[in-house]
């Protein structure tokens, strides 16, 4: 298993940031390459919610199935997804002098059938490391602007 | 002389038309023509008529090029205008930008305007248009595109 970390402060209260990032309709908006994430089950964010997701990684469509395995209102959200990707993403947050600091941590591993596809490993470690810090660059932009 | 620069710009239009039009209509979703790749795909088209018929369709291949890249436009293959409209509304949404729309216009972030024109027979032509770079307004841009791309033809 690979990891990537990022970490932002937001001048936005916590339980916005986190409503926000916690919700899969706004994956897509914020995490550079995730095309869609789709049959949300229930509507409303919370443990034991899934959906299937579709990534683009260098060119290559990616497809699995997530769940919220770990919500703590306002604190921390964690997604497991199975499929292409084995992956596991960790939200933190933390009042910070007014406003809200995130950080991100995602382990994943591709499965070898999707790695084929996707020649240079080395590659992908450093399209993962920049796709980490853009994701809070972009929920920076959308709820900061 | 003349043969040899005609089979290059096949070649070279033939691999554009395999990225830009046979990859995503084999997974069923809409061909998007846009930046650089447009510029070179129509430039390749008319410079290949203009070898084969006149040299001065050559000066209409790099005027169509430079118009198409210095107005920043997307054609869109597959997609309603209705449903092209409506990724927009979505990406506008989820970026929480502000919006002012006319028919078939809008204006992101007081910065952007997007120009949607249907062209008929599923083919859209979206131009924009800033007043300065704002980040904002070209992560909307992204996320439209994305919410374009999910659509199936």
């Amino acid at each position: 298993m690979a990891k990537v970390s990022a970490s932002v402060v937001i001048n936005k209260p916590i339980q916005e940031v986190f409503k926000y990032t916690a919700s899969p309709v706004n994956g897509p908006a914020f995490i550079p390459n995730l095309n869609e994430n789709t049959n949300i089950q229930p509507e409303q964010p919370g443990l034991g919610q899934t959906f299937d997701w579709r990534f683009n990684m260098a060119g290559v469509d990616l497809k699995g199935k997530a769940e919220v395995t770990e919500y703590e209102a306002s604190h921390k959200v964690t997604i497991k997804t199975t499929g292409d990707s084995n992956t596991t993403w960790i939200y933190t947050f933390q009042e910070e002098s007014g406003g809200t600091q995130v950080s991100a941590e995602v382990d994943y591993e591709i499965v070898e059938s999707a790695l084929q596809k996707i020649a240079n490993r080395v590659l992908i470690d450093k399209l993962n490391q920049r796709t980490a810090e853009q994701m809070l660059e972009n929920l920076k932009t959308i709820l900061e602007g | 002389m003349d043969m040899l620069i005609t089979y290059v710009l096949l070649a070279l239009f033939l691999l554009l038309a395999a990225h830009l039009l046979a990859l995503p209509l084999i997974k069923k979703r809409p061909v998007f023509i846009k930046g650089t790749e447009e510029t070179l795909f129509f430039m390749a088209l008319f410079a290949i008529i203009a070898s084969l018929t006149h040299p001065l369709i050559y000066i209409v291949a790099i005027a169509i090029g430079l118009l198409i890249y210095y107005t920043k436009s997307w054609i869109v293959y597959g997609v309603s205008l209705e449903n092209i409209s409506t990724a927009l509304d979505k990406a506008i949404l989820a970026t929480r930008a502000t919006s002012n729309k006319t028919i078939n216009e809008y204006e992101i972030d007081n910065n952007m305007t997007i120009k949607l024109t249907n062209l008929g027979m599923r083919l859209c032509y979206i131009q924009y248009r800033s007043k300065a770079y704002s980040k904002k307004s070209e992560l909307t841009k992204e996320i439209f595109r994305k919410f374009i791309q999910n659509y199936f033809i």
